[in-house]
């Protein structure tokens, strides 16, 4: 294979059109006597609901509908388990709720009327009563025997209990040199995509074919999940994601409002329309990242950990659409490039009265990494050593790979690091940043009396898991080649980076290939994007798809060009023989030969393909992230002001693309770091219903990132891809972490939370200046 | 959005006429403010009367010692204009700083201090520099015209015509953002006025703008910023939320006047 496309620094296709303004969203989707939805959603957050009366909402002029759970019938059945994790009490949603409310914004009832200001209108009008509980929200408290529950068939609130062991940690601690406790908190936020949900329902009675559009990462589950909740076959569902503006891990689940629009199309008869408002998606969509960790580590002189021992509690939120996805994603990514040799991790995730927790970018992997990278610094001020030497001595060297960790990932198989230049990553990123130089002027600024700090954080991805994805590559008669796929681009670029792979493989350009994606209808099976694993999965299979067209292709031209199929090359749409380039085929000669009926004997019609590329792994990514910082005591105030990093994601497709991922995932990471914050009170009430309280990080807060690639190709398919998504975000709470910690040394500040906006970090450092 | 009426008067009697007419009218002056809260279904006005194409309402004229600023002038125009810039340059630097680009374009400074959102940027200007507010009917000293939270001195159906601003000696506004809304979570405005007065006006740390008066009286012994950091401000009565305790408000009053304090000085270098 050449490798004219792989690996260049193509433009993004879907950019032209996004950044005019020229995208075709959800929303942009108008169709004939379109109905609108509104929902009425709880005002608690842990009550049973006793009569819904919608005799006002109905006197609304233009309402059609109103419905609640009793309406529902078999389509207001709880949703199946996704992924059914051993030992997990699982608790789904339903399309509306079901007799009693678990979190605030929860929706109890639907208005569908002509207009959605009709529909909010009435929406307003439903009279809901309710009969309150007290909620539990404190994750800690939840497990208590004397804890209100969020499902009462589930005690003590306990979603998933679970505990993952190598070595033996108690000995281990037991005889370590050193040993050192810390209790680490992370704090809830969710994905804000520009675009909010929205679902279009259109059902065709005559046909019995139910059409749905949905700003979604998965639209094959969403139509296997619509066909299961409403009694449709499979076949009889199409599902389309359009243009979608960002995604983040929010749009992975089938939501409720996915099965009750498409059930309000087939009740009314016409087309329905639900499109959230921010509000809407500040209560209702899921969210993620609180945990609280208490974690032990026993080290030598060295710094070399000899026992990690860690039991964490997970917030599950209200559901489990996904079960245990998360704790478990936390679990595996603990350990980083680290070679651990002791190691026990238990999980104790549990219920709470608040929306529902699932991933979001990087789904329990900063979580993971902020635990060990807190700990890596405290050993290093422990040991007075510096930080960077402390983890160059515990981490994994080059000749062990495949490392198996010895902790298992959520697909049941072990963590077993494939391939990997760990120490590679971490010589680049010192090198970049010039380390020494960085120390250098730390100490001037100290002297200066400013408060400058180097942080430091490794990481490891998990990204590119199974079990699969699908891609197909057809050569129409004319030459031009349509790759497509089920899974929907959110931004990852896949218009291009899987015409890169088709092209070289195929051996013709870029120009030619159109990749179609997000359409159920394109292609029998998919699973969706999220987790980073897009490229690796799909990216393989359309190489399949790729590789199986060109032989028939070679094949066919074989017998037009009586020659045999060995001496033939593809270049650039032209099949010609080696060392005769002026006797070639075009691409169109070969695709119009194979769909006459003259075809060579025993070949079908046509040129296409669709294969599936199945690993039971998941790709590991790692890299070395840099930040310095400067803090003003005075207000809290955070300024990040350089930025380093050396990572390593495989073969990269296209660093353009890459390096895009790595910026907003930075971007998301300095919001995880400094302010972006989901807060509920006592009273289970959400505090940051709006962008007024839940800070989100802007143009102005984004500074220049400097980045080497290394790549190390992964041995788990032929591409040697890794997966990239979540590795800027990752890593970057921890790092921003270290940074400040290490700037508030002089005051003794230590950092075991994030985020950090200004209030709160003053607020540790008055009481650090109290302490002193 | 609820259902409402829109009207567009095209003079001050008559926006006030309209007003006076119906219970449920509110004068629309930007509407950043208030389209947001009507868009969230906080408001319902059944009448929204548009000030938007009222003639004279805005505009900026240097009167003597005063700069006299419509009250439709929308803040983009204060921030860019000369003579603002030049008799008050700490005025168009706040209104410079309010928002966003599409709030500067839209706001005005007459919408701001009739909302009088505690966290706004305006009204520490107006206290802090002791201008006056001119009405349909009166003109009310700034001391007189904010009361408490979204409260003021205006009648019902009273419109804030211009605002009078004398030009002080020097000034300067520091402002330390709310994380998320980019409201000042505290806004502090230092000013020497003509006479030599130094008065000190806070804004997002109380229910309502209010002076300083522990900072004044020190800065009045020495103007330094050391001399304004280290007064105390009473943390009694501020507000708490998410982004900062009344104890953190009342923390970063001094530690802003010293800053507002450090510019005016530098500046005269």
């Amino acid at each position: 294979m050449s490798t004219k496309w792989f690996g260049a620094a193509i433009p993004r296709r879907q950019d032209a059109r996004l950044v005019r303004g020229e995208g075709r969203f959800l929303d942009d989707i108008v169709l004939p006597r379109m109905a609108h939805v509104a929902f009425v959603r709880s005002l608690h957050p842990n009550a049973a609901l006793g009569a819904i009366d919608a005799a006002t909402a109905m006197q609304v002029p233009g309402v059609l509908e109103v419905v609640s759970h009793a309406d529902l019938g078999e389509a207001g059945r709880p949703f199946l388990q996704l992924l059914p994790h051993h030992g997990l009490a699982s608790a789904t949603w339903s399309a509306l709720a079901p007799g009693r409310v678990c979190f605030a914004g929860e929706a109890i009832a639907a208005v569908a009327a002509e207009s959605f200001a009709a529909a909010q209108l009435a929406a307003e009008a439903v009279a809901v009563e309710y009969r309150t509980s007290a909620p539990i929200i404190d994750l800690e408290s939840a497990q208590r025997p004397d804890s209100p529950l969020v499902h009462p068939d589930i005690p003590r609130n306990l979603a998933m209990h679970m505990v993952e062991q190598c070595g033996d940690v108690e000995a281990a601690l037991r005889s370590a040199p050193h040993r050192l406790k810390e209790r680490f908190r992370i704090t809830r936020g969710g994905g804000m995509p520009l675009e909010p949900r929205g679902v279009i329902a259109d059902y065709d009675l005559n046909r019995r074919e139910l059409t749905v559009w949905s700003s979604t990462q998965e639209p094959h589950t969403v139509r296997n999940t619509i066909a299961t909740m409403l009694g449709l076959q499979r076949h009889m569902v199409r599902v389309i994601a359009p243009d979608t503006g960002g995604g983040f891990g929010t749009k992975i689940n089938v939501y409720p409002e996915e099965i009750l629009v498409p059930w309000l199309a087939m009740r009314l008869g016409r087309p329905v329309k639900w499109v959230e408002t921010r509000s809407e998606h500040m209560l209702s969509a899921t969210q993620e990242r609180e945990q609280i960790h208490d974690i032990e580590v026993g080290f030598d002189e060295s710094g070399r950990l000899l026992a990690l021992k860690n039991v964490f509690y997970h917030d599950m939120g209200a559901y489990a659409p996904r079960g245990g996805a998360v704790p478990h994603n936390t679990s595996a990514a603990l350990i980083g490039p680290y070679r651990i040799p002791n190691v026990r991790s238990e999980i104790a995730a549990v219920y709470t009265n608040t929306a529902t927790v699932s991933a979001y970018r990087g789904a329990g992997q900063p979580q993971g990494v902020f635990v060990i990278e807190r700990a890596m610094d405290r050993i290093a001020a422990h040991l007075g050593r510096d930080p960077a030497e402390v983890r160059r001595v515990n981490t994994i060297l080059s000749d062990a790979f495949p490392y198996d960790t010895g902790l298992t990932n959520l697909l049941g198989g072990a963590v077993e690091y494939e391939s990997g230049d760990f120490l590679g990553t971490l010589d680049k990123a010192l090198e970049l940043a010039d380390y020494a130089g960085l120390r250098a002027r730390q100490v001037e600024a100290r002297k200066a009396g400013r408060y400058f700090g180097i942080g430091i954080a490794n990481y490891v991805e998990l990204p590119g898991r199974g079990p699969w994805a699908g891609g197909g590559v057809r050569v129409e008669h004319d030459g031009s080649v349509p790759v497509y796929t089920g899974a929907p681009s959110q931004g990852q670029g896949h218009e291009t980076t899987m015409a890169q792979i088709c092209a070289d493989q195929l051996g013709v350009s870029i120009d030619r290939i159109k990749v179609l994606a997000g359409d159920t209808a394109l292609i029998a099976h998919g699973i969706g994007t999220f987790a980073s694993r897009f490229g690796v999965l799909g990216g393989n299979a359309v190489r399949l798809s790729a590789l199986e067209v060109k032989e028939k292709i070679l094949r066919i031209a074989g017998e037009m060009l009586e020659t045999s199929v060995a001496d033939l090359e593809i270049e650039d749409g032209k099949v010609s023989i080696v060392g005769v380039p002026d006797k070639s085929l075009s691409f169109e000669a070969v695709a119009r030969k194979a769909l006459r009926a003259a075809g060579p004997d025993g070949e079908e019609p046509g040129l296409e393909a669709t294969r599936y590329f199945k690993t039971s792994n998941i790709t590991y990514s790692n890299g070395t992230h840099i930040a310095t910082v400067e803090v003003e005591p005075a207000t809290g105030q955070v300024q990040v002001l350089k930025y380093f990093l050396a990572h390593d994601c495989g073969r990269v497709i296209n660093p353009m693309i890459v390096e895009g991922q790595i910026m907003g995932g930075i971007a998301c990471g300095i919001g995880n770091a400094l302010l972006e914050e989901h807060a509920y009170n006592s009273e289970g009430q959400l505090q940051t219903g709006s962008f007024m309280d839940y800070a989100m990080p802007r143009a102005a807060d984004m500074l220049e990132i400097h980045m080497v690639h290394q790549e190390t190709p992964s041995t788990l398919n032929p591409l040697g891809i890794k997966g990239v998504g979540e590795a800027g975000t990752i890593p970057v709470p921890a790092v921003i972490c270290s940074a400040i910690e290490d700037a508030l040394r002089p005051l003794g500040v230590k950092i075991n939370e994030a985020p950090l906006p200004p209030f709160r970090l003053w607020k540790l450092i008055r009481a650090a200046a109290k302490a002193a | 959005m609820y259902e409402f009426e829109y009207r567009r008067p095209a003079s001050v009697p008559e926006a006030v006429e309209m007003l006076r007419d119906r219970e449920g009218a509110k004068a629309l002056a930007g509407g950043m403010s208030l389209l947001s809260a009507m868009k969230l279904r906080l408001a319902s006005p059944d009448v929204l009367v548009d000030l938007g194409r009222i003639e004279g309402m805005s505009g900026i004229r240097l009167e003597g010692a005063e700069v006299r600023i419509g009250a439709m002038t929308r803040h983009a125009q204060v921030a860019a204009s000369a003579e603002v810039g030049k008799a008050i340059p700490a005025l168009a630097d706040l209104a410079g700083r309010i928002g966003d680009r599409q709030v500067r374009n839209r706001g005005t400074l007459g919408g701001s201090l009739a909302n009088s959102d505690p966290a706004a940027c305006y009204p520490a200007a107006v206290l802090g520099l002791d201008a006056r507010i001119e009405t349909d009917r009166r003109s009310i000293a700034a001391e007189a015209f904010f009361i408490d939270l979204f409260e003021t001195a205006l009648q019902s159906g009273e419109l804030i015509t211009a605002v009078r601003f004398p030009v002080p000696r020097s000034a300067a506004y520091v402002k330390f953002h709310q994380p998320a809304s980019r409201f000042a979570l505290v806004g502090v405005f230092v000013a020497v006025t003509g006479s030599g007065e130094v008065r000190v006006a806070v804004t997002g740390a109380g229910p309502v703008v209010f002076r300083a008066a522990s900072i004044e009286s020190a800065l009045a012994r020495e103007f330094s910023a050391a001399a304004a950091g280290a007064a105390a401000v009473s943390a009694q009565g501020l507000n708490s939320d998410m982004h900062g305790d009344a104890d953190y408000r009342a923390h970063l009053i001094p530690v802003l006047a010293a800053r507002a304090v450090a510019q005016i000085l530098e500046r005269q270098g």
